[in-house]
């Protein structure tokens, strides 16, 4: 089944970069506190302990990718369950779409109106995403994931940067004890890690159909996720090491509280926008996915005849949505910790294996009447 | 009120600039949900702007996920 709603194509390469930028995502910020309250000084065995774990479920969505590949998560769904058990549930979808869209407008303005701009109100951060977001959705996925292309060198240096202005802080002591309380904490933090950097990138079903497939497509894709898992291993690493386990989990940012740390000869100091232009950037990346993917579940979901006329009353929504999905920043990290991760894992890992079966039960029927 | 009205003009120029045109090709399905998410919005938007407080859709998902959290999280001993 051919999509008429979006035309545009993307390379293997850009689909990596992108892949790179949604798994860093707002992972960059939250993910050092929230692995370290759950493993202490054993966080960094609990991001390689995820990232093997987030392999087979990506594997699950390739699969669904293969018997699908012009189709999209929304096209799929319709396909395999029918026309109303499937249309609730690719509006299910587009809504927790919207709902980590959602979310993670709202991390940015929580970050800027925490650590930045302390004095300007976070409706303000809001608009400006939004207008930026409805600007990319606008151009389409393409322009988007170009974009992505162009800052992706930059965001690297950036990165690399931070991490080399860091190793004179280095201390591999926070690390220890090793394993002092079991597996049971690495466990606990890998929980995050599956989570918030991998099993959020189930938007990725919404744009696989639109990438032009080479032999090294498959390759990539894994590649990328993996380079993605790196980063945030170094980071998590990093934090641990410079920072200590009960700063990294008890600081609100703690790559935030990391770059504050880098001060070389006195001179190359005060450098925490690095950090930020570094999260803006991924997290923008991640949100803009998320709304395309909304925005195409609708249309598709209610056969419109484009996505892009839904723009605007998406920014209406989200600008209202941004402020009222969580009361306060600590019920938001409250949930981050102890909910969230369900729902992504019911939504990243559950439905789609559910799929999986739907999809082997058929060809069962179609083989049996033959 | 400063609020309330930018709502209204966003909402009055996404209608004569989006809505109207559509549902002139008779494009009337496109018209409802696009009607349905504008309402949604310029209601949502309505307390964002006045500051007015709204119960969080995440208590929702607190309220589905907590007893299988509890259980997992008391379970593996995990910290909560």
């Amino acid at each position: 089944m051919k999509n008429l709603l979006e035309k545009g194509r993307i390379s293997t390469r850009q689909l990596a970069i992108l892949i790179v930028f949604m798994t860093v995502g707002d992972s960059i910020l939250i993910l050092p506190s929230l692995t370290a309250e759950a493993a202490d000084q054993n966080a960094w065995l609990s991001v390689i302990l995820g990232g093997a774990l987030a392999m087979p479920v990506l594997w699950i969505w390739g699969a669904l990718a293969r018997f699908y590949p012009q189709a999209n998560l929304i096209e799929i769904v319709q396909s395999l369950l029918g026309k109303w058990l499937g249309g609730a549930v690719a509006l299910y979808y587009s809504v927790y779409f919207f709902f980590v869209a959602a979310g993670l407008i709202r991390e940015l303005g929580d970050f800027f109106t925490i650590q930045i701009l302390a004095q300007t109100p976070l409706r303000a951060i809001h608009l400006l995403l939004l207008f930026v977001l409805a600007w990319g959705l606008a151009k389409g996925l393409e322009p988007i994931v170009r974009t992505g292309e162009l800052f992706f060198p930059w965001f690297l240096l950036m990165l690399t940067a931070l991490i080399v202005c860091l190793t004179p802080n280095l201390r591999p002591v926070n690390l220890k004890p090793f394993l002092s309380e079991g597996i049971s904490p690495v466990l606990h933090g890998s929980l995050y890690v599956l989570v918030y950097p991998f099993a959020e990138l189930v938007a990725l079903l919404m744009v696989l159909p639109y990438v032009n497939r080479k032999a090294n497509t498959k390759r990539d894709y894994y590649l990328a996720a993996l380079f993605g898992g790196l980063i945030m291993l170094i980071i998590v690493l990093f934090s641990l090491l410079v920072l200590g386990p009960f700063l990294t989990s008890n600081q609100v940012y703690p790559t935030y509280a990391l770059a504050k740390k880098v001060n070389i000869g006195n001179f190359l100091q005060r450098v925490e926008a690095v950090v930020a232009i570094i999260w803006v950037l991924s997290t923008f990346f991640k949100t803009a996915i998320h709304s395309y993917a909304f925005l195409l579940g609708m249309a598709e979901t209610f056969k419109l005849q484009g996505y892009r006329r839904l723009i605007g009353p998406y920014v209406l929504l989200q600008f209202g949505m941004a402020y009222i999905i969580t009361p306060n920043f600590t019920f938001y990290t409250d949930v981050l910790y102890k909910y969230w991760p369900f729902w992504d894992l019911t939504n990243a890992l559950l439905l789609p294996l559910i799929l999986l079966a739907a999809h082997a039960a058929g060809r069962k029927r179609t083989a049996v009447k033959a | 009120m400063i609020g309330l009205t930018v709502i209204l003009l966003c909402v009055a120029a996404l209608i004569w600039k989006t809505l109207l045109p559509m549902l002139r090709r008779g494009e009337f399905r496109d018209g409802v949900v696009f009607s349905v998410m504008l309402a949604g919005g310029a209601f949502f938007s309505f307390f964002a702007a006045n500051l007015i407080p709204f119960p969080a859709p995440l208590h929702l998902l607190v309220a589905v996920y907590k007893p299988f959290s509890q259980w997992l999280f008391s379970a593996m001993g995990w910290k909560s």
